[in-house]
Parts: structure tokens; C-alpha cells; sequence
């Protein structure tokens, strides 16, 4: 889920996911700050380099590729709100500017993502339970599910982001990113509840977040920020497909009371007699093709054949490891 | 994450030309690139193609091993395989139509290309951007040049701890998993991976947290100060400062000049 550059093409979405990103860590600092001094920053960072490290053990997931925890909602349970989402945050900083993984254009996105709105979510959901639940397994199971949720939020975010900055398009992205995910969260619910159960028998007091009462105000933000987020998104959407008022016009029936004041010179954008032109690979005459079930079809052998390729590179590479 | 702590050795940064010009004049380098590739409008191709030659060239020029930036570069390569198939994704006027299934219409479209190539290009200039970067300087050097952009310092500290300790619990989580495999533990089985991962990743936990816990007394029993900065900022090479403006005007010149 970590987005390279280049696939948030819009510099609208990136830019404004950036800003959204960098308030929301600006007043986590703020609200950290006494917190972050008091422990010198290096229990948040150690628990940061525990988060890296837990995303080393990859579990297998369907269509014999691997998958890794994120760890956005696990953050929050042993920090807190605030210094899990800035741990998470941290995270992905260190594995942009580091290890090539996520783009440092998409790094705002990347952190809104997975860190603000997939911890900040997660974790909102979690703290519903801790209220009303006083059953461990009922509220770890709950925990499990905000995981859960959590993930797929994040996926379907990223969706939102690369398929409105027209790299695929909008549906193709959601079926895919989705149907990559379900398995992933459904890892990341039962490990994150697994992690924080056997914690709470062996060592409870370090389970920070796990006895919040009522939903934190880093929540709210969160929930914030998801919604401009997606405002944001429907902006960009709206100014790059311009006849969503004609679509809403059509739907409420009064589309045939337009008057045109002059006659367009190319009515809907289309050239009046345009002939097709001649395709740079077979010499003949191109077709127009829009075919949304085709696409979602070979997004979905995509994915299929990407998986396989992976899933072979990560055997080769566990077999040249064992060689060596 | 492709990261393994096996391999960890072969990302240190080498040797080369690059790797004695300042960190900061590096991530300047890499922010003033990072203008130059955004503001290429959406659907132009010929500027982008010129800086990942570029980029290319400079790989060359900087003498980073190839097996070190491949590893490097890894991360990208679901994304890479990805953008293969947006060609196939676009409506618009077909290119070639798949032979296999004529009447499905599944089908290159020229629309598909140009937004394949836009994204690989744009992916692939900042990609090996960042590559570059990390591999020509110490992680440490790097993340300390975040204090010249103003970065603030309970950020930057807590990303030297988060980098200072990541190796260790990585060996530690890897002796960890060895010690499991032994004992008959298989990450490949699904059943019962969620209790025994819970368990594992938990136990990690704890040794984390006992070992912060000493190294923080230790360094507070040797008078640590967090408000106090152990680095002092030291002046700009005035020496590589021609060269480092010649790039970026060089880089300019390629973005602009046709």
C-alpha cells in the first residue's frame, strides 16, 4: 500500500494529501510534546524500529503471494492516539527517505493513508468497545475488526487517490485494491488482536492505548481529516469530469429545458468529422475502445500475473538464501 | 518489505564521487529535482524522458554498485509490473487488440500507453532519485541534513533512534524466527500462524521494551539531555557549491530546453 511517486499523478491530491499530512503531525507534536521529552524519544522510536521489525515476518495470504502487517492500530494500542499515529508516521518516513519504499511525493498520501486516517479510524473504532465491553475476548475481537476496517479504510483511500489522479480507472482501482487487501486485513485484525492479547497477559501496563475510555480527540482528527480527504478528492473529480451537473441534469429530467445561447463549435468536445487515425503498430484504421468490464478484467489478470511473478521472485530469493 | 537483515550489509553506501558532497546539498538536489518532475504538466512525455536518462546517466557517473541499487530499488517492483498493464486500462483509439480473444476486446489503447509511460517515467526519475541518494550517503548523515530544512528536532531525534535500533531488532526478530523454525514453527501454515505470530511479535515487544528501558536509564545516568543538541551545524562546503549549482542548472536545461 506504500504509493510510489507517479501514481498520484494530480498534483491536487498529492499536494493537498501533503498538507493535510503535515498539519495533523504538527499538532501531534504539539499534543506529544511533553510526552516525547519526558521519554526522551526513544520509546516511541523503539517501538517505532518494533513496528519495522514486526513487518519482517510475512504470512502467507491468498493466490500463494505474502503479506505483512501494517501496524497503524497496534501503534496506537501501545503509544496511544497521538504518538502512535506519529510512530506510524515516522515509520514510513524512514522507509521513504531510506529504503525506496513509498515515493516522497505520495509520502503525505502514504502517511494520511495508513498512519492519520487508518490508526486514527481503527483506533476510534476500538475505543467504542471500551466503553460498553468489559469481556477481554469480546473487546479483542472488536479490536480485530477495527484492525480490520482500518486496512481496508487505507486501501480504499489509496484507491480513491490513484484512480482520481487517472492512472486506472476509479472502479478498476477500488475492485483491486480491495480484493488485494481482504486478505491482508484479515491478517492484520488477527495478528493486531493476537499481539495485544498475549501483551495483556504478559506484560499489561505496556498496552498504553488499550484502556483508553470514550474516543480521544486524535480520533476526531482523524475522522477530520478522512472527510476533507475525501472532499478534496470529489473536487478534483469534479473539475476533471465537468459534466457531472449534465449527468445530474439528466437524472432530475431537466436537461431538455437547456438552451445552448450559441452554437458550440464542438458540441461534447468532439470534432465534427473526424476520421479515425491510422495505428502506429498494425497501419490500420484505430477503433475507439471503452470497455469497463474488459478493463476490470485485465486489471484482475494483472493482479493475478503480478502475484504469481512475486510470489516466484520470493521463493528464488528464499532458496538462494538457504544456499547461502 | 523486502528488507531481510541477511542483506542489510549490501545497502551500506559505497564509494564514488557523490559521496562526499554534503547531505544537504544532496536533498536540496533531490527537492529541486522532485520540482522539475511535478511541474511537467500531466500527458508530456518528452521532459520526463530526458531527466531518467539523466538520472541514468548520473548512476553511472556516481559509481553506485548495481546490486545495491537493484535492492534498492525492489519495493518499486510490484508498481513496475503494475504499470504493464495500464495500457490495457484506458479507453480510447486501440492500438492492438489482443489476438487471443478478438471479440472481448481487451486491447491497447493509445490513451493507455501515454499514461503507462507518464507514470513509469515519473515513478522511475524520483525512484532512482532517492536510491541514489540513500546509496551514496550514510543513513545518519542523511537523516541529520533534515535539521537544515527546519525538520524539528524531536522529529529528527526520534528518526536517529528509530534507524540506530531498527538493525538490532531486526537481527533480534531474525534469530527470533530461526529459533521458531527450529523448533518446528512454519510461517507457510496458515492454521494457528495468528497465535504463534501474536506470541512471537509480542515477546519482541517486550525485549524492545526492557532494552529501551536500560538504554534509556544509562544514557540519563551519563546526564542525557534531550533539549540539548549533540551536533553542532557546520557550514556549507563553499568548494562544491559551484558543481552542486551547475547540476541544477544542468537538470533545469534538460527539464526546459527542448
Amino acid at each position: 500500500m506504500h504509493i510510489p511517486d507517479g501514481f498520484i499523478r494530480d498534483p491536487l491530491i498529492w499536494g493537498g494529501c501533503g498538507l493535510i499530512s503535515a498539519i495533523t503531525l504538527g499538532l501531534a507534536l504539539r499534543r506529544t510534546r511533553e510526552e516525547l521529552s519526558e521519554r526522551a524519544t526513544l520509546m516511541p522510536a523503539m517501538t517505532g524500529a518494533f513496528l519495522f521489525a514486526a513487518q519482517m515476518f510475512n504470512f502467507p495470504v491468498a493466490g500463494g503471494t505474502s503479506g505483512h502487517l501494517i501496524g497503524s492500530v497496534l501503534a496506537c494500542m501501545l503509544l496511544g492516539g497521538w504518538t502512535g499515529m506519529l510512530v506510524t508516521a515516522f515509520v514510513l518516513i524512514v522507509q521513504c527517505l531510506l529504503f525506496q519504499d513509498g515515493g516522497i511525493t505520495a509520502l503525505g498520501a502514504n502517511i494520511l493513508n495508513m498512519a492519520i486516517v487508518g490508526g486514527g479510524v481503527g483506533y476510534g473504532i476500538y475505543t467504542l468497545s471500551t466503553r460498553f465491553v468489559q469481556r477481554q475476548t469480546v473487546r479483542l475481537w472488536w479490536l480485530g475488526l477495527a484492525a480490520f476496517i482500518s486496512v481496508m479504510i487505507s486501501a480504499t483511500l489509496a484507491a480513491l487517490e490513484i484512480g482520481l489522479s487517472g492512472v486506472v480507472p476509479v472502479g478498476t482501482a477500488l475492485t483491486a485494491m480491495g480484493l488485494v487487501h481482504l486478505p491482508i486485513a484479515l491478517a492484520e485484525g488477527v495478528i493486531t488482536a493476537s499481539v495485544v492479547s498475549a501483551l495483556h497477559r504478559l506484560r499489561p501496563e505496556l498496552l498504553t492505548g488499550y484502556e483508553q475510555r470514550g474516543i480521544p480527540s486524535q480520533v476526531w482528527w482523524s475522522m477530520g481529516a478522512a472527510i476533507v480527504t475525501v472532499a478534496l478528492l470529489a473536487v478534483g473529480f469534479a473539475s476533471s469530469h465537468p459534466d457531472g451537473l449534465e449527468r445530474v441534469a439528466e437524472t432530475l429530467g431537466f436537461a431538455s429545458h437547456a438552451t445552448a445561447p450559441l452554437s458550440a463549435p464542438f458540441p461534447d468536445y468532439q470534432l465534427p468529422s473526424q476520421p479515425n487515425s491510422l495505428s502506429p503498430l498494425t497501419g490500420q484504421a484505430g477503433t475507439e475502445h471503452d470497455s469497463y468490464g474488459m478493463r476490470a478484467l485485465v486489471s484482475g489478470v494483472g493482479l493475478v500475473v503480478v502475484s504469481g511473478l512475486l510470489y516466484a521472485f520470493n521463493r528464488l530469493m528464499q532458496n538462494a538464501r538457504r544456499r547461502f | 518489505m523486502i528488507l531481510h537483515y541477511s542483506v542489510t550489509h549490501l545497502l551500506e553506501p559505497g564509494e564514488g564521487p557523490l559521496r562526499g558532497i554534503d547531505p544537504r546539498l544532496k536533498l536540496a538536489t533531490v527537492f529541486w529535482l522532485l520540482l522539475l518532475v511535478v511541474t511537467v504538466p500531466a500527458g508530456e512525455l518528452p521532459p520526463l524522458r530526458r531527466l531518467l536518462s539523466a538520472l541514468i546517466l548520473l548512476v553511472v557517473v556516481s559509481r553506485v554498485s548495481w546490486q545495491n541499487l537493484v535492492l534498492r530499488l525492489l519495493p518499486l517492483l510490484p508498481f513496475a509490473l503494475l504499470v504493464l498493464f495500464i495500457p490495457f486500462m484506458h479507453g480510447g483509439h486501440v492500438l492492438w487488440q489482443l489476438p487471443l480473444l478478438p471479440g472481448a476486446g481487451i486491447a491497447i489503447t493509445a490513451e493507455g500507453v501515454s499514461r503507462a509511460l507518464e507514470v513509469g517515467a515519473r515513478m522511475g526519475t524520483l525512484g532512482l532519485a532517492l536510491a541514489i541518494l540513500s546509496a551514496t550517503t550514510p543513513a545518519p548523515a542523511l537523516l541529520d541534513a533534515l535539521r537544515a530544512f527546519h525538520v524539528p528536532a524531536s522529529v529528527v531525534q526520534t528518526l536517529e533512534f528509530l534507524f540506530r535500533y531498527l538493525f538490532l531488532l531486526l537481527e533480534e526478530a531474525g534469530s527470533m524466527r530461526r529459533a521458531w523454525s527450529a523448533r518446528g514453527g512454519d510461517f507457510a501454515a496458515t492454521r494457528g500462524i495468528q497465535q504463534s505470530l501474536g506470541s512471537l511479535l509480542a515477546t519482541l515487544f517486550v525485549r524492545t521494551y526492557g532494552r529501551g528501558e536500560r538504554v534509556l536509564m544509562s544514557m540519563l545516568a551519563r546526564g542525557y539531555d534531550p533539549s540539548l543538541s549533540t551536533r553542532t551545524s557546520t557550514p556549507l562546503p563553499r568548494q562544491q557549491l559551484p558543481i552542486v549549482f551547475l547540476v541544477w542548472g544542468l537538470l533545469a536545461v534538460i527539464r526546459f530546453v527542448t
